[in-house]
């Protein structure tokens, strides 16, 4: 009877576990971090992979939003970087390989750039209101080196915030991806590899 | 903060008046006139790739003049805007930033995109803004504000929006509430980027081809006395000269004779201390053409790629790389075209030819060639040719009769090119009954078959099929009409003495 109620407490543990690992992002780093300390970021075109239209203009500007607002870097003008693009010939739908990275890097004078990939964006219209789901896949690549620093995949949906009732629910695909941007940088902050303040 | 035009009327005020000056100012005084803000047109997400929400523009605009910014005159940004050509709201770059600044007197530029609009129930609006210091082209501020109808649950539903326009409302006065009452000072110094547009071309080269690196810097950092830029490829230094008309430096030198990829950099000289260097990129030297082999699939005939119904064409470089443009023809034995096509960038993995020519009509029987020619990036070529066979006519068998008797002798005869893969022959009398039939994989063969006189009728049908898989199909109605070897034998030697020695007519 003893071990029937120790495997079944153990049971509850995996399921809460596990339960919570998925409400943070997650982050994998790739190479050491740069040995200075960076004080500008660039976030180069997102790649909609989701098929919602527009879906990754809508992430780019949440997340060049919130990189202004949590840091005190100077963040790069998105016209600026598609002046780049168009000059480079670079397709927004392709991710640009070191070579280009550096390049891209040094002609906006920054020394972080952010690639981030759509992968799922949808809006399911449900009785009680709307459940929005949103997956992105952010990259971090050092300016200098052209080498990728970390990366990042987050998945939520609006009912994921839900706390009681209607409360606390997420109705919008804007509103969901602000929450999970800022979680992001959150995330990233606590692990140490954003260093920046609010500016 | 704003900078507040406080204007002194020279006489001392009361400590109390003056403790309520400066409360007045601290919580209550709104960002004073003086600070130019340019609202540029909202972006419209929801309405594609040009989309522009100029409704929500005006309300923004209105909002921000009650909440006491000096906002500039949309015509006057309208105008700027068809002055420098800018299409996409969204992505005003530093250049025409710091030109807002110089041309309009503008201090801040809020730039904004209305992320989401639904409509249907429930409703929503999404909105983000960012607020660009003009002088150094610097993000000083970004949020958004969103709202969705299901998100405004109140008691019995007061107070709840109705429709998308109170929903805009309230997302232009959250807008408005997380706006910055103050925004940061303008720096003295421009702190922009260094080189505005460096352009490296061509990015792959032939050895001893020029290459040219073009140098335009921002107005501030434009031609200076005492500037000197450089260029430094493979250790060499090439100076970059003015180009007046261009406004911009430019250096050119001469490829290396050596294959590789050379970075190369731009290095800025304002006296000693004042130098800078920037990696601008690398260009390819390549000096070999490409190596290209050619694969036909059809089918094959002694060793030999025969069309009977579809090529397939497959090129393979044996080294892969980039390839700038292609071109692939089909020529007849006479060297003729009758099929090209050509196109930019990569080689299709595969062609497939149908046999059609370029007019559509069918290719005829013959000897052809495929050619296919690829230029690499360096406008270095290659060709590479295979000949192959088409032949798609129907094999067609000999029928001659002889009568013997009371029997005809049917000979079934072969000459083609082609050899049979099968046949099968089936004499029938006139009410359809088979009275002989034989088949095999060889001619020639002979059947014999009796007959009761001229009135009789025999049909004979042939079916088969050669090696290629071209079908054989022929029906005699009646054998016993046909010409005898001896009547053809004749035929033909008449004819041939009408073509030596007679007129022909052409009908």
């Amino acid at each position: 009877m003893t071990s029937w109620m120790v495997l079944f407490l153990a049971g509850i543990l995996v399921l809460v576990l596990t339960g919570c690992g998925g409400n943070k992002p997650y982050v994998q780093e790739f190479s050491k971090r740069a040995a200075h300390d960076p004080q500008s970021i660039a976030v180069l075109p997102f790649v909609n992979r989701s098929g919602y239209d527009q879906g990754e203009k809508i992430v780019y500007r949440l997340v060049l939003g919130e990189l202004a607002q949590q840091c005190n870097w100077r963040v790069g003008l998105e016209g600026d970087v598609w002046k780049i693009y168009r000059q480079m010939r670079l397709k927004t739908w392709e991710v640009p390989n070191f070579e280009q990275l550096r390049v891209i890097a040094v002609r906006l004078g920054v020394d972080t750039l952010i690639v981030g990939e759509v992968l799922e964006m949808d809006e399911k219209v449900t009785q009680s209101g709307v459940n929005p789901a949103l997956s992105i896949q952010v990259r971090v690549y050092d300016g200098k080196s052209g080498l990728l620093q970390w990366s990042s995949l987050y998945r939520r949906e609006g009912g994921d915030y839900q706390k009681m009732m209607h409360f606390g629910m997420v109705n919008t695909v804007s509103e969901l991806g602000k929450k999970m941007v800022r979680e992001m940088l959150e995330a990233w902050k606590e692990k140490g590899l954003l260093a920046c303040a609010g500016s | 903060m704003f900078g507040l035009d406080v204007r002194g009327d020279g006489r001392k005020k009361a400590p109390w008046m003056r403790a309520l000056l400066l409360f007045l100012l601290v919580f209550v005084a709104e960002p004073a006139s003086g600070i130019q803000l340019a609202v540029m047109p909202l972006e419209d997400l929801s309405k594609g790739d040009n989309g522009l929400n100029p409704a929500m523009t005006d309300r923004l605009c209105e909002a921000l003049g009650r909440k006491g910014y000096t906002v500039a005159e949309e015509k006057r940004i309208i105008d700027f805007m068809a002055k420098n050509r800018i299409r996409w709201v969204g992505r005003l770059d530093s250049h025409h930033v710091l030109r807002l600044r110089q041309e309009l007197g503008i201090d801040y530029i809020l730039l904004g995109s209305v992320n989401q609009v639904r409509e249907k129930e429930p409703a929503a609006l999404g909105l983000s803004l960012q607020i660009i210091r003009a002088s150094d082209a610097k993000i000083v501020w970004a949020g958004g504000a969103q709202l969705c109808r299901a998100d405004v649950r109140k008691f019995l539903g007061l107070a709840e929006p109705r429709n998308l326009t109170e929903i805009e409302d309230i997302v232009v006065a959250r807008a408005m509430e997380i706006l910055p009452h103050g925004l940061p000072e303008i720096p003295e110094g421009s702190t922009g980027n260094l080189a505005e547009e460096i352009h490296l071309t061509p990015e792959v080269v032939k050895p001893g081809e020029t290459m040219r690196c073009r140098i335009r810097f921002s107005e501030s950092n434009m031609e200076q006395p005492g500037m000197a830029v450089s260029v430094v490829v493979d250790e060499k230094v090439v100076e970059a000269v003015y180009l007046a008309q261009e406004q911009c430096y430019e250096a050119a030198w001469p490829a290396a004779g050596k294959d590789g990829r050379y970075p190369v950099s731009v290095s800025v000289n304002r006296g000693q201390p004042d130098r800078k260097t920037i990696f601008a990129g690398s260009f390819l030297v390549d000096g070999r053409p490409p190596e290209i082999v050619l694969s036909l699939r059809g089918q094959e005939l002694d060793g030999e790629v025969v069309l009977r119904r579809q090529l397939m064409i497959s090129p393979v470089l044996k080294e892969p790389e980039p390839i700038a443009t292609w071109e692939i023809s089909i020529l007849d034995a006479s060297g003729q075209i009758v099929k090209a096509e050509n196109g930019r960038g990569n080689l299709p993995g595969r062609f497939s030819w149908w046999g059609q020519r370029q007019d559509g009509v069918m290719a005829e029987d013959g000897l052809y060639t495929v050619q296919v020619a690829v230029w690499d990036r360096a406008g270095n070529n290659a060709a590479v040719s295979e000949n192959f066979l088409v032949l798609r006519k129907r094999p067609e068998l000999n029928i001659v009769t002889e009568k013997h008797g009371d029997k005809v002798q049917v000979d079934l005869g072969y000459d083609g090119k082609v050899p049979l893969a099968f046949w099968r022959v089936e004499l029938r009398s006139g009410s359809g009954a088979i009275l002989q039939e034989a088949s095999g994989e060889k001619l020639p063969a002979r059947l014999m078959v009796p007959f009761s006189g001229e009135s009789d009728k025999i049909s004979c049908h042939v079916h088969g099929q050669d090696v290629l898989g071209n079908k054989v199909r022929q029906v005699v109605d009646n054998i016993i009409a046909l010409k005898s070897r001896e009547d053809k034998t004749a035929d033909q030697a008449d004819e041939k003495g009408m073509g030596e020695n007679g007129w022909s007519v052409d009908f």
